[in-house]
């Protein structure tokens, strides 16, 4: 129905535990009947598509909108929030980094120094990628390299340690000012009106109790994925069980040496955030097991610890938590939003929980905090006594609870933002920061059928999908600790190939960099200053231009942390640029230019947002033409009706510049088009062709070298044995149609010979040469065949005889002709964009242009996005 | 997406649980014997899923355990004459987790509430279990049947032939199904047939028919210019039953007439005509392409290259892009020398499907309502019309001498198709390829419309000063709120409308509008050197140029609704030319396509 419309059918979140006295909700939002939630969502739903229609989608401006709402105390809540965020995915990559230096050479470069400030935090800052980077990004599978993996790790994280006792420490100072958070909280008032707000002992309309039952499977069905449903109403969630012994997190016995080596945890173990790859459930799920079984590096001596410190009862009684997210889905798109909820959300956020929980029994303290301010509310307070409205009344009590409850405060976070399909940036006790969101999909690699598929305004329609160096980034975590894995590091996996690098690509920035600088300089307030990576990210924000490749940037980095130039200094630009991509704050492009053809967007609904972002456009643009004016332009017509003529082919975009000074605010204007989906780029594709001559020629060399004595000979037999096929072979097509004949393809043709006989000579045949195509000379004599054209879909795994041809193709071309064109042949697959591989492979446009002049029998451009 | 339909997901396992008094929840039967066992479902693990509280009593229950779905629907019945007040059973379907149980589900919501009402009403699985502890001491269903109750349990499973057997029917009140039967049956035929019908007793059967689920209709965004094409042969399976939209609308979809089209042809409602589309859509019998027309752009999309990869799709094209080798069109000329055959491009498509019609003046069958427009010179349209009509026939079964284009030919013309570039431009260029490979265009453009390794590129109108768009508005208010009154006026004298800032503009509208003689606009059609004024000995063609006062509202609506050149042809009923010339005299306008 409207699958790539965002919304989230998230109903609300309850958390359920178990304990040695039965299960209970401890908590659950919104306490409001399921009908109301639905109908108030659906509204948001609406807002949420407008407000991505202005092309948001980043968070930005969701957090000025916020931040406007919150008093002056709470912002420092919330920035420090965000702060944490916008820090980690940096700081992973500098600490895991350093730990793989260090341990690579012990001497090296020490994790501590250059990155001192920064390495304080990489406890947690990981600990978030773990859970962020939900199920799909594998760690190390197998024992052995678990084993090897775990080695390397205990001499790299050493220094852990203190940074764990830190942490720990500053754990039991943040436990005063709770009071604060309170007021960095906006409950949402609705939910408490009279007439949707329901009884705190009934959850979504069932009773307290009961929902606790279900949602407390048996302990079979636990650190899996829980799905039940209800009619139409779907509870999903991860439940997490300890173990016989109390463990929350397995760990296996023969482990158990190594485990105490590595004390404190391995971060570079710990994969690092991401979508996960490829066909989800499944790898979903095995990840899942993998992951529950997984040799966890939790110390068992502060775990025992732990729980004898655990000073409350429910420490040691519970058995069982289950974060469930109640969802109502309509049943044509139920597979897919139960997946992406799951994927994105509930399993990330029940895993880091299990974390917390097995350190510092997060869980169950924050439970315990929970059920005694709830008791205390409803026995003691006369004000909540006092309260009439039922309304009013749950209203206070959710606001006790809040103020006193940090896991509270989180899960009515997701709540809200899940609702609004933002990105929900919850924090686990105090120093552990996760990010939630449901990805929207705003990008496209083909058009989508809109008229029955409705989708985004807006949306994006790229080759260069933002998705894959997204995903890149996590598929790329199972080699991360492999040296040979780094090359391949966050690049797009798609058919690009490897060394598709983000570097070479430019951001855009889907907001005003003024915008975004707010949020990140509100963050950096109550983060001590001189905070790097936050440093860095506001650099990279004030300088980047969409028409400079990122690789230019590297210099901030260089500069801010002092430190020469390394793979390490480039892998932390490469994941600025991954994170600000994550927080929707900027998209990734190839550097826009004025040589490039852009077109206007097939996917562009005019009707719904030209008239407000026309406005805008004049607004920002004064001294430039209408948008009508660029659109018209950029669509090929000239000024007025032009169908007398019938229009030109899309130019570059250089041709609208009308001087030299005015291209910059020509390319502003454009990437102002970009941002907003009004344009796209045409790409250019090349495959190789091989015509006829090329075929015979190759044909003539092979019988020189003797080497088609045999074949002509099973073609002579053949060709007797199949006569009577071969006039049709070469007559005109009956209205029977004998496919394969005119064979305009025929790469296509090997696979689908209709023709028995061929086929048979062809594994005859395939012995002694890999020949595609049957060329015996009875039929390229034909006059009919003098058009036959082969095109190599595959250069890349050409076989001997395509080999042959593209060889000789190139051979009575220059040197340099012939090096570029083999550098390049296996991009002229029709898939590979040229602007793409003129990027990643330093191509300059003069020499593809040359290539292309020299070569334009053989090599044919196809244009698209 | 149209999405293929790869039938349904099997079932893994069916078993049929109760809730025994002394015994607990148990497994009474399942199909294929021994499967939970065999593929380690624990039964124990999710039998408070399956016989479930009160609460949780006639709903679908659906869970996961493991690789499997388990889908539900747990009955309780309540009477006294049970040993515990109450009877609870359930008959649950086990699935592949990775699968899409929704077909299933109403069918098995649907079983439950049937045996309820069975149980209810003569406790027929109660009682098929055959076991005294399930009812209270005082209540056996089987005391006064003493003699049959012998030895039920070493007859039950010859009960099957018993229960069906017609003579044991009207032998007794009481007969005993089998579930293990039961189960055994819908297990089989829903798997092998996807529908079962077995009866229970002579006036209850288990009928079961699993359909896929597909989007509601309603979803579907469809504009009065879309263009419907069937792809089945619904001709053949029209029934008088049908909605009489539905009937009247049929022979009229033939992939040229657009829905408006459609609706003035068969004298419908465009609404009604749209709800049909929307259920042939539903259905998967018809798809949505766009008017063809040669002042149309097209350019290849991303998935062109499914061309090249896809086996079956450039046969498929070769065989459907093809003009029989006695079409005419192919020996045409490329421009045509017929003056003014400006008016007679309003014609219906339809005209134009007797084979002979070439000459165009002659064919002057003008219909004002028509929708269908073409820019271009008649001749080529009417060559699309033309070869759309012949294919089915005569034409080719008779022609042996066709040679198929090559695929080659195909692909670089689908590859030469741009953006910017106009169907007529492109026609032109590849004139002599099109020709001597006998290609259809209209079909070749279709074809690759529908395999979307083309896009349509949709071009609007946007005025440059959309100033006047508040005139539009305001007129638009002005009539709604004057037109009951005196509707003749309506326009004019919307006395209470301030156009302070329009004034001048909407004055100069104005004068345009009502005073747009036949002269002027021939002039002006002569300056755009497009066409002679010979038409304009036509009689229609004063219609043509003076717009009424609902068009020209319909008119400025359109551009302020930012709507395409081609709704605002077919809206108004006029061609593309027109329109563009209309637009101007409004003000400067510019065309955006996308």
């Amino acid at each position: 129905m409207s699958e790539h419309l965002p919304n989230s059918y998230l109903v609300g979140i309850h958390l359920t535990i178990s304990t040695h006295s039965g299960p209970q909700v401890v908590y659950s939002y919104p306490p409001a009947r399921v009908g109301a939630i639905h109908s108030r969502k659906s509204s948001s739903d609406v807002l949420s598509r407008r407000k991505t229609l202005n092309r948001n989608g980043s968070a930005s401006k969701k957090g000025s909108k916020l931040q406007s709402q919150l008093s002056e105390a709470s912002r420092d809540v919330d920035t420090s929030i965000r702060s944490r965020t916008s820090m980690k995915s940096v700081k992973s990559e500098a600490s895991s980094i350093s730990s793989a230096s260090s341990r690579s050479s012990n001497s090296g470069l020490s994790s501590s120094d250059g990155l001192s400030e920064s390495e304080l935090s990489t406890d947690y800052a990981d600990e978030s990628f773990t859970s962020e980077s939900d199920t799909g990004s594998t760690t190390s599978s197998s024992d052995s390299e678990n084993e090897t993996d775990n080695a390397k790790i205990n001499s790299a994280s050493k220094n852990g340690i203190s940074i764990e006792n830190d942490n720990t420490l500053r754990n039991r100072l943040s436990g005063e000012g709770e009071d604060e958070h309170l007021r960095g909280f906006t409950l949402n008032d609705e939910f408490f009106l009279d007439e949707i707000f329901q009884d705190t002992n009934k959850v979504f309309g069932f009773d307290s109790e009961f929902v606790a039952e279900f949602c407390c499977p048996d302990r079979e069905l636990c650190n899996t994925k829980f799905e039940f449903t209800i009619d139409q109403l779907a509870f999903l969630g991860l439940p997490i069980h300890c173990d016989s012994k109390g463990k929350w997190r397995k760990s296996k016995h023969k482990r158990q040496f190594s485990r105490k080596l590595t004390n404190s945890t391995s971060h570079g173990n710990l994969s690092r955030k991401g979508h996960s790859v490829g066909s989800r459930r499944s790898k979903n799920e095995n990840d899942l097991e993998r992951r529950m079984t997984r040799v966890d590096t939790l110390e068992p001596d502060d775990e025992m610890i732990s729980s004898h410190i655990g000073k409350d009862n429910l420490d040691k009684n519970m058995n069982m938590f289950h974060v469930c997210f109640v969802m109502n889905p309509p049943l044509t798109e139920y597979n897919k939003r139960i997946d992406d909820m799951y994927q994105y959300v509930v399993a990330k956020l029940s895993l880091l929980l299990r974390y917390v929980q097995s350190k510092s029994n997060y869980v169950s303290e924050e439970c315990e905090i929970i059920l005694k301010e709830t008791e205390s509310v409803k026995k003691n307070s006369q004000f909540y006594q006092s309260i009439k409205s039922p309304g009013e009344r749950g209203k206070y009590l959710y606001q006790r609870i809040l103020s006193k409850s940090s896991l509270a405060r989180c899960l009515t976070k997701c709540v809200d933002q899940l609702h609004k399909n933002e990105i929900a940036c919850v924090e686990l006790g105090n120093d552990k920061v996760i990010s939630l969101q449901i990805p929207v999909n705003n990008e496209f690699q083909d058009i989508p059928n809109y008229k029955i598929h409705p989708i985004l305004p807006n949306s994006y329609l790229s080759t260069v999908l933002n998705n894959n160096f997204l995903e890149g980034c996590s598929y790329n975590d199972t080699q991360y600790l492999n040296a040979e894995g780094r090359k391949g590091f966050l690049g797009a996996t798609d058919n690009i190939g490897n060394d598709n690098d983000i570097l070479n690509y430019s951001l855009l920035l889907l907001d005003e960099p003024t915008q975004i600088l707010e949020t990140l300089e509100s963050s950096t307030q109550t983060v001590k200053t001189g905070d790097l990576n936050t440093l860095i990210l506001r650099q990279l924000v004030k300088q980047i231009k969409p028409t400079t490749p990122l690789i230019s940037y590297h210099d901030i980095i260089t500069s801010t942390l002092q430190l020469e130039s390394s793979e390490i200094t480039y892998d932390i630009l490469r994941s600025c640029a991954i994170h600000l991509i994550y927080w929707r704050y900027a998209r990734v492009i190839i550097p826009l230019s004025s040589k490039h053809i852009y077109i206007v967007s097939p996917l562009l609904s005019l009707d719904l947002c030209y008239s407000g972002d026309e406005k805008k456009f004049r607004e920002k643009f004064s001294s430039l033409p209408s948008l009508a004016y660029f659109l018209s332009r950029l669509s090929g017509s000239t000024s007025m009706e032009n169908a007398q003529n019938g229009g030109t082919h899309p130019r570059q975009f250089g041709a609208l510049i009308p001087s030299k000074e005015h291209k910059g605010a020509y390319l502003n204007a454009l990437s102002w088009l970009v941002r907003h989906g009004y344009v796209c780029q045409l790409l250019t594709f090349a495959l190789i062709r091989i015509d006829r001559k090329i075929k015979i020629a190759v044909e003539e060399d092979l019988e020189k070298e003797g080497y088609n004595r045999r074949k002509k000979e099973i073609a002579k037999r053949r060709r007797h044995r199949s006569i009577g096929n071969s006039d049709q072979d070469n007559n005109p097509l009956k209205k029977s149609g004998l496919r394969d004949q005119t064979s305009g393809i025929d790469n296509v043709m090997k696979n689908l010979q209709t023709d028995d006989d061929r086929k048979q000579f062809q594994t005859e045949e395939a012995a002694d040469s890999k020949d595609p195509y049957e060329s015996d000379h009875f039929e390229f004599d034909d006059p009919e065949f003098q058009n036959d054209y082969t095109i190599i879909l595959e250069p890349e795994r050409a076989t001997a005889l395509e080999k042959r041809w593209i060889y000789k193709c190139i051979h009575n071309q220059p040197h340099e002709i012939q090096i570029l064109f083999n550098k390049l042949l296996k991009f002229f697959n029709g898939k590979s964009p040229l602007e793409v591989i003129m990027l990643n492979k330093g191509v300059s446009r003069h020499e593809m242009k040359k290539l292309f002049v020299a070569l334009d029998r053989y090599l044919i451009k196809i244009h698209h996005w | 997406m149209m999405s293929k339909f790869e039938g349904f997901v099997p079932i893994h396992t069916l078993f049929y649980t109760i809730f025994h008094p002394t015994e607990g929840s148990k497994v009474c039967y399942q199909f294929p014997p021994g499967n939970l066992q065999h593929y380690d479902i624990n039964f124990d693990a999710i039998k408070n899923y399956i016989i479930p509280k009160p609460q949780l009593c006639h709903r679908l229950l659906t869970m996961k355990y493991g690789n499997y779905r388990i889908v539900s629907y747990p009955v309780a019945v309540q009477s006294s004459s049970y040993a515990r007040n109450y009877f609870r059973f359930n008959f649950v379907f086990v699935f592949p987790y990775e699968c899409a149980t929704s077909p299933y589900e109403p069918a098995i919501t649907r079983l439950g509430k049937m045996f309820r009402v069975l149980e209810e009403q003569s406790q027929v699985l109660s009682r098929a279990e055959r076991d005294d502890s399930l009812f209270k001491g005082d209540k056996l269903p089987f005391d006064n049947n003493s003699a049959k109750n012998q030895a039920p349990l070493t007859h039950a499973l010859i009960s099957k032939t018993k229960s069906f057997s017609p003579d044991k029917k009207t032998e007794g009140d009481i007969h005993l199904i089998s579930v293990q039967d039961l189960i055994m049956r819908i297990y089989q035929d829903l798997n092998n047939y996807s529908e079962c019908l077995i009866p229970i007793d002579e006036g209850n059967a288990i009928d079961i028919k699993i359909f896929p689920l597909i989007n509601p209709p309603t979803s579907v965004h469809l504009s009065i210019e879309d263009v419907p094409m069937l792809v089945v042969k619904l001709k053949k399976i029209i029934d008088l039953n049908w909605d009489p939209t539905m009937v009247s609308i049929l022979p009229f979809i033939n992939g040229v007439n657009s829905i408006l089209n459609i609706a003035r042809l068969s004298d419908s409602d465009p609404e009604l005509v749209i709800e049909c589309i929307k259920h042939l859509i539903y259905y998967k019998c018809v798809i949505i392409t766009d008017i063809f027309q040669f002042s149309n752009i097209y350019a290849p999309s991303s998935l062109i290259n499914e061309f090249l990869t896809d086996p079956t799709m450039a046969y498929d094209c070769q065989e459907y892009v093809t003009l029989p080798k006695s079409s005419r069109l192919i020996h045409m000329p490329l421009q045509t020398s017929v003056p003014g055959s400006r008016n007679n491009k309003h014609k219906k498509s339809n005209s134009l499907s007797s084979t002979g019609v070439l000459s165009w003046q002659s064919n002057s069958q003008y219909s004002n309502n028509s929708s269908e427009f073409y820019s271009m010179s008649n001749k080529k349209r009417s060559e699309s019309s033309l070869s759309s009509e012949g294919t089915p026939g005569a034409g080719r079964s008779d022609d042996h001498t066709i040679y198929y284009p090559t695929r080659m030919v195909l692909f670089d013309l689908y590859r030469s198709l741009s953006q910017g570039i106009t169907l007529e431009k492109w026609y032109t260029t590849n004139f002599t390829t099109i020709r001597s490979n006998y290609i259809d265009v209209r079909k070749f453009i279709q074809f690759g419309t529908i395999k979307k390794i083309i896009y349509r590129v949709l071009s609007y109108p946007v005025l440059e000063k959309r100033r006047n768009s508040i005139i539009a508005k305001q007129m638009g208010k002005s009539k709604m709120a004057e037109k009951a009154p005196h509707s003749k006026n309506a326009f004019f004298s919307t006395s209470d409308i301030k156009f302070d800032d329009g004034d001048r503009l909407f004055n100069s509208l104005y004068a345009r509008f009502s005073k747009v003689s036949f002269e002027k606009r021939r002039e002006n059609a002569r300056e755009r050197k497009s066409f002679d004024a010979v038409g304009g000995t036509n009689g229609a063609d004063k219609e043509t140029m003076i717009l009424t006062k609902e068009e020209k509202l319909q008119l400025l609506g359109a551009l302020d609704n930012l709507e395409s050149f081609d709704k605002i042809c077919v809206q108004l009923g006029r061609s593309r030319v027109e329109i563009a010339n209309l637009i101007a005299d409004i003000g400067e306008y510019r065309v955006i396509n996308c």
